[in-house]
């Protein structure tokens, strides 16, 4: 008797069990391989409330879903992007979920070239040497072959030594390098009667590096003034290659005057 | 009636003291280099790497990089489980970032988790300056656990190119080249 009333008990859970089950969905497209712009899936369902969920290799895209008649219709998102690589598709109904693996093909058509140089400020005193990094991407984060086999690129590059700043790509301002101006070769110095005063004028320059790119604006010049017993030292700024300043009358008289840019010194000038 | 005056007065400097200090320590939130990331601090892989690249890193900068690869891994898997974006973007460039939120379609709870249990990353290139680098990872062993289904284990080769800005290396793209099934629960066949 007990052991029918457990028989029993066993066959009434079975059943229960059995109507809580979902029978798994049908692919009806079923395709190890899809494109990542072309990407649907059709399944033959029973019940109603399923949930499709595509968990890319970055991220779960939580899919469109049309069910009409037993057929549900799963589709990304209008606007979505994916990353590429190997994919799970998840269908959800309440409890209870089905996996199907499968994965997505990088198909997009649109190239983005992602270039960086290093460094980013070159000197014209040193090297012009510059290294290249090349990269390409279909704009949303997958990784395209740079060409038949390479996924990266790397060379090295010899740079003009014009000065500049050079952009490696119109729409991205900050990827831009630089060459700038190095020390100057001479530094010319000559002092000159101001016009229509009675001081005079110190001149500097023209000073080019040795391109004959001109000084860098804001370059320290130093003026260096000295007699029997006294250094005076001035510091005035470069600008289109040169720099100046006033020596007024009487103040540095017997003076002899020195300009220096970096190391590289001018000739000496006494002051009469 | 002085002495009156003068503790009402103490008292009124002191709750104003112990307002000012109260509301000071409601607001303050630490700056991002102080924060310490749960995510990454409970990870747990195995990283090597092989150095391809015509600049070589130093071992400090290698040792900054195998830390920071664990770390994005760490929020790329925690990504892949919940499409949280916002808890890993100190570990994504901006324009990974951006992707990220412009994909996004809701966040999840249950969804399969992820996990990385080996990487034999090779550097392809370094910039000299420090600041981009390149690695395709021959290696990389994944567990896929699909809630109430079971676990997959793969093998998986990925390309990807990192960035190096503010205190980390952040992924800035991806390729899944190939992944191979190693082992997966009998369900999942």
């Amino acid at each position: 008797m007990r052991n029918l009333l457990f028989i029993l008990f066993g066959a009434i859970l079975c059943v229960a069990c059995n109507r809580s089950a979902i029978p798994e969905p049908i692919w009806l497209n079923k395709k190890e391989i899809f494109g990542l712009s072309d990407f649907t899936a059709n399944f033959l369902v029973e019940g109603e409330e399923w949930e499709g969920i595509l968990f890319t290799s970055s991220q779960p895209i939580i899919l469109e879903g049309k069910q009409v008649s037993g057929k549900l219709r799963l589709s990304i998102p209008m606007g979505k992007n994916l990353i590429g690589g190997p994919a799970n598709l998840e269908l959800r109904n309440g409890k209870h979920a089905f996996y199907y693996p499968l994965w997505l093909k990088v198909d997009t058509v649109e190239v983005k070239w992602i270039e960086f140089r290093s460094p980013k400020t070159v000197n014209t005193d040193s090297v012009l040497m510059h290294q290249q990094l090349v990269y390409k991407t279909d704009g949303i984060g997958n990784i395209l072959k740079v060409d038949s086999d390479l996924w990266f690129k790397e060379r090295s590059i010899t740079l003009s030594e014009e000065v500049g700043v050079y952009p490696t790509s119109d729409d991205e301002p900050l990827k831009a390098f630089y060459v700038q101006p190095g020390s100057p070769t001479a530094v010319p110095l000559m002092l000159k009667e101001k016009e229509g005063s009675i001081n005079n004028d110190l001149i500097v320059g023209p000073m080019k590096d040795r391109y004959g790119n001109l000084l860098a604006d804001g370059t320290l010049v130093k003026i260096i003034l000295k007699n029997d017993t006294k250094t005076w030292l001035k510091e005035i700024y470069a600008k289109d290659g040169m720099a100046n300043m006033t020596i007024e009358r009487g103040e540095f008289d017997g003076y002899e005057v020195l300009a220096m840019v970096y190391q590289v010194k001018s000739n000496i000038i006494k002051i009469l | 009636m002085m002495k009156t005056l003068f503790i009402g007065l103490i008292c009124l400097v002191c709750s104003i003291f112990f307002l000012m200090g109260n509301g000071r320590y409601k607001e303050s939130i630490l700056p991002v280099f102080l924060q310490q990331d749960e995510i990454v601090k409970a990870h747990e892989t195995q990283v090597e790497i092989t150095v391809h690249s015509p600049y070589v890193p130093n071992s400090f900068q290698l040792e900054q990089f195998k830390k920071d690869y664990s770390g994005v891994w760490a929020h790329l898997n925690h990504l892949y489980s919940t499409n949280d974006v916002i808890t890993g973007k100190e570990y994504y460039s901006e324009s990974w970032f951006k992707q990220l939120a412009n994909q996004h379609t809701g966040s999840l709870d249950n969804g399969v988790k992820r996990k990385d249990l080996f990487h034999d990353v090779h550097l392809m290139n370094w910039s000299t300056d420090g600041l981009v680098c390149t690695a395709v990872d021959s290696s990389a062993v994944l567990e896929y656990d699909f809630p109430k289904n079971g676990k997959k284990f793969t093998l998986a080769t990925v390309a990807m190119v990192f960035l190096y800005q503010g205190d980390h290396w952040r992924i800035d793209g991806i390729r899944f080249i190939e992944e191979k099934e190693i082992i997966a629960s009998k369900k999942l066949k």
